[in-house]
C-alpha cells in the first residue's frame, strides 16, 4: 500500500531560491519542509566581528572538511585542477539558514528586456553558447515588483536611457541616506554627458513588520544584518512561512541524494543530519535551490536506475554552462587635506551609502565592437570597512614586503588621511564549454561524498566589455578629482555571483529545465536558485533569483 | 615563541607611531591562532617551521642563534630573510597575524585597550560579539540550541 508522503514539498536550500517557494507554498496551505545544510544563525548571533565574518570559516564550511576542486587554464592551454584546501581559495558562500542572502550587499538591479533575448538581439559570439530565454521580461516583471514589496527594496526610480519597464511608479521604500560623494558622482557624470542613477538596495530604509530599518553600521556585505533591514531569505521570507504552521526548517541537514523510482519521480531526499546520521524525507515534489555549483553537484550525485549519469542528466546538460559575473573593479582616492574641513568631515562620515550606478552603456554602440553590443553596469561603492583588507593590501610594494616603521607610517596614513571610492563592473559572463561543474573522481568531503570539480574558463569577449566599462568608470573618477586611480579586469570569477548549470529552455536536448524550471526528465523536480539562468545579464543575480522563485512558486501553487 | 616575538617586534616596532607588536600582545595572539583545532595543520606547521628556518639562517649568517644576535644584527637578518622568497612569504604571514592582533576585537587577546582601533581611527562595527559569539564558540553556541 502506498502512503502519502509526509510533505507536499521538500525544498533543498533556504536562500534566495528556496525562501520564496517556502513562503508562497506554506501560505497557500501546502506542507513544506526546508532542508538546509548549514546552521541556523539568529539575528542576535550576527555581530560585526571581523574574525567571524571574514577571517575564518564560520558562515562557510571548513575547506578541510568540505573542499571543492577548481580548474584553471594554464599557459599551455591545459587545465590545472587544485583542491581548495591546497590553494586556500574559498569558493563557498553562506552555508546557513537564509544562505548567502544573509551576507549580500543587496545591490538590486533588474535584468532588462534584452537580457532575455541576448542571442536574437546581439547575435552569436563564436565560442559562446548564447541563447534566448524561454520567457520574456514581461513575464518576469510582476515578480520583480513582488520582491520589492515582500523582501523590501529601497530606492528611487529616475528616468534614464536604459530604464527597464515597470508596472509601479516607484519603490515601496525611499532611498537610504547617502554620503556627499553621491552628489559628486552625479556632477561628474553630468559634466561628462551621461547620468548616474540611484542604486536600489534590498535594505529597508523604514521599518517593515518585525524588521527594523538600516542602522548604517558600515558593515553590510559579508556580514549578517543586526537589524533585519537586509532582505535575506532568513528574515524576509522564512518567518512568514514558519508562522503558517505549514513550514518546517531543518538546519544542519546536508542532502546527498535524491532517490528516484521507476516512474521518473523523486521519492525521497537523503541527508546527513546534525549528528552525521543518514536520514530521509519523502515528499510529493522536490525543489532544489542549493546555489548553482552545489545544485549541480547534488543532481550529479543522485544517480538512479532511470538516471545513470545523474538526475536530469540524460542529455548530458547538467552542470554545463555555469556562469559568473564578468567585469572587474577599480578605485580612486580622495585626500582629506585637499578638501575644505567641512567637506572632508562629510566625506569621512561612515555608514552612509554611495548608491550610484551607471547603466548608460548597458548597450554599447562603439566601433571597437563593430556596432551594437551588450554592455553592463558600473556600481560605485566605498572601500569595505574591513580593517584587515586594508592592512593586507598595504603590506606589499610590488614584490617587496614592507615592514617596520615604513609600514606603520603607510598604514596610519592610509587609515587616517584618505578615503577610497571603488567601482565594480558587471557584464555578461558568456556561457562556454569551458565553464561547468562535474564531480571530482578522487577528492571527497567529510561524508565521503565526491566534491564539485569546477572548471573556470571565461570568454575573451567578457574582458573586452569589462575593460570598456572600467575605462568609463575611471573617466568619472578623474572628473571627480580622485587620485591614484586604478582598474583591473580579469577572467577570475567572483564566487558570490554564480548561476547556470541547469539552464532552462524549451529544448530538452540543450537544457535541463523547462520554462517553468521543472526538470525536463523528472516529473516532480524543480530548481529555483540561479542555476536556471542560461545567460546572466549584467547585474548581480539575487533580485532575479528571488523573482524567478516567486514565479515558479506561483506555477507550483496553480498546478 | 621568543624568536617569533622578537621577529614580530622588528616587523611592528615601538617607534612612537602607534602600538608595537608587544603592546598588542601579538605573540600571545599568534599562540591562540596556532591552537585553533579548525586551522589547517599544514598552515600551523608552516608557521612553526618558519621559526626554525629563521634560527637556521642566523646560524648560517652569524654562527649564532637568532636570540643571541643583538638588535641591529636581528634587524639585518630580517632584512636578509625578507629578500628571500621563502622569507618574504613567511614574514608576510607573521605580519597578517600581527594585523589581526592590531584590529580584531580585544576579546581575542590582541588590540589591548583598543589601541589598534584608536591608532588607526578605525570604528569597529556594532554589535560587537559577546564571548559566546566569538570565533571558537559561536558554532557550538548555535548548534547547542
Amino acid at each position: 500500500m502506498n502512503s502519502k508522503p509526509a510533505y507536499d514539498f521538500c525544498i533543498i536550500g533556504s536562500g534566495a531560491g528556496g525562501g520564496p517557494v517556502a513562503y508562497e507554498l506554506s501560505r497557500a496551505g501546502f506542507s513544506v519542509v526546508v532542508l538546509e545544510k548549514g546552521p541556523w544563525f539568529r539575528t542576535k548571533d550576527l555581530t560585526k566581528d571581523e574574525i567571524v565574518a571574514t577571517r575564518r570559516s564560520v558562515y562557510t564550511p571548513s575547506l578541510l572538511e568540505e573542499p571543492q576542486v577548481l580548474e584553471n587554464q594554464n599557459d599551455e592551454g591545459g587545465w590545472d585542477a587544485v583542491p581548495t584546501y591546497e590553494s586556500g581559495r574559498d569558493f563557498w558562500n553562506g552555508n546557513c539558514v537564509g544562505g548567502s542572502s544573509n551576507f549580500m550587499s543587496g545591490y538590486f538591479h533588474r535584468l532588462k528586456p534584452n537580457d532575455f533575448r541576448l542571442l536574437s538581439t546581439y547575435g552569436e559570439i563564436e565560442g559562446a553558447n548564447v541563447v534566448d530565454w524561454p520567457i520574456s521580461y514581461d513575464e518576469m516583471e510582476a515578480w520583480y515588483t513582488k520582491v520589492e514589496t515582500v523582501v523590501g527594496v529601497s530606492g528611487k526610480v529616475v528616468p534614464h536611457s536604459t530604464l527597464e519597464p515597470r508596472s509601479t511608479k516607484d519603490f515601496p521604500f525611499p532611498p537610504l541616506a547617502e554620503n556627499i560623494i553621491s552628489g559628486k558622482i552625479d556632477k561628474a557624470c553630468d559634466a561628462l554627458g551621461f547620468m548616474a542613477k540611484p542604486v536600489p538596495r534590498a535594505i529597508l530604509s523604514r521599518p517593515k513588520e518585525e524588521r527594523f530599518s538600516c542602522s548604517y553600521s558600515n558593515f553590510c556585505g559579508s556580514y549578517g544584518c543586526a537589524t533585519d533591514a537586509k532582505g535575506s531569505s532568513r528574515v524576509a521570507l522564512l518567518p512568514g512561512a514558519i508562522a503558517t504552521g505549514n513550514c518546517t526548517v531543518i538546519p544542519n541537514a546536508k542532502v546527498f541524494n535524491l532517490e528516484t523510482d521507476d516512474n521518473y519521480r523523486v521519492m525521497r531526499a537523503w541527508y546527513h543530519d546534525k549528528e552525521n546520521q543518514k536520514q530521509s524525507i519523502e515528499a510529493d515534489h522536490f525543489v532544489v535551490a542549493a546555489q548553482a555549483v552545489e545544485t549541480a553537484r547534488l543532481l550529479l550525485m543522485s544517480k538512479g536506475k532511470k538516471y545513470p549519469y545523474g538526475l536530469a542528466n540524460n542529455n548530458w546538460q547538467l552542470g554545463k554552462n555555469l556562469i559568473f559575473s564578468g567585469g572587474g573593479s577599480g578605485s580612486g582616492q580622495f585626500f582629506y587635506d585637499e578638501l575644505p574641513d567641512d567637506e572632508a568631515a562629510k566625506l569621512a562620515a561612515i555608514g552612509l551609502f554611495v548608491n550610484r550606478s551607471i547603466q548608460h552603456w548597458y548597450e554599447i554602440e562603439d566601433e571597437s565592437f563593430g556596432g551594437k553590443a551588450k554592455g553592463g553596469t558600473i556600481d560605485f561603492l566605498w572601500e569595505h570597512a574591513n580593517a584587515m583588507g586594508k592592512l593586507i593590501r598595504n603590506k606589499w610594494d610590488g614584490d617587496r614586503l614592507i615592514y617596520g616603521s615604513e609600514l606603520k607610517v603607510k598604514l596610519h596614513d592610509y587609515f587616517t588621511k584618505l578615503r577610497k571610492l571603488r567601482f565594480e563592473v558587471f557584464n555578461d559572463w558568456l556561457p562556454t564549454d569551458d565553464c561547468f561543474v562535474a564531480l571530482d573522481e578522487k577528492v571527497k568531503d567529510k561524508w565521503n561524498d565526491p566534491v564539485a570539480r569546477i572548471r573556470l574558463g571565461y570568454h575573451p569577449h567578457d574582458l573586452k566589455v569589462g575593460r570598456f566599462l572600467a575605462r568609463k568608470a575611471t573617466n568619472v573618477l578623474e572628473e571627480m578629482g580622485a587620485e591614484n586611480i586604478s582598474m583591473g579586469v580579469s577572467g577570475s570569477p567572483p564566487s558570490n555571483l554564480m548561476a547556470g548549470g541547469c539552464r532552462f529552455g524549451n529544448d530538452p536536448e540543450t537544457s535541463v529545465l523547462d520554462k517553468n524550471c521543472r526538470a525536463h526528465q523528472v516529473d516532480n523536480l524543480y530548481v529555483t536558485d540561479g542555476s536556471f539562468m542560461p545567460t546572466g545579464g549584467s547585474v548581480p543575480y539575487t533580485w532575479t533569483i528571488y523573482a524567478n522563485a516567486f514565479r515558479v512558486a506561483e506555477i507550483l501553487k496553480q498546478s | 615563541m621568543e624568536i617569533v616575538g622578537r621577529v614580530q617586534q622588528h616587523l611592528f616596532p615601538d617607534d612612537g607611531n602607534g602600538p608595537d607588536a608587544a603592546r598588542l600582545n601579538a605573540d600571545r595572539y599568534l599562540l591562540w591562532v596556532l591552537s585553533d583545532p579548525r586551522k589547517d595543520p599544514g598552515d600551523i606547521r608552516y608557521i612553526i617551521n618558519g621559526i626554525g628556518w629563521v634560527d637556521e639562517t642566523a646560524h648560517e649568517e652569524y654562527e649564532k642563534s637568532f636570540l643571541e644576535l643583538n638588535g641591529r644584527e636581528q634587524a639585518e637578518l630580517i632584512d636578509f630573510i625578507a629578500g628571500e622568497a621563502w622569507g618574504s612569504s613567511w614574514l608576510s604571514i607573521i605580519l597578517t597575524f600581527i594585523f589581526e592582533a592590531l584590529v580584531a576585537d580585544p576579546q581575542y587577546g590582541g588590540n589591548v585597550g583598543e589601541a589598534g582601533w584608536d591608532w588607526l581611527n578605525h570604528f569597529a562595527g556594532i554589535p560587537r560579539p559577546t564571548e559566546k559569539l566569538l570565533y571558537g564558540n559561536i558554532l557550538n553556541t548555535v548548534k547547542a540550541r
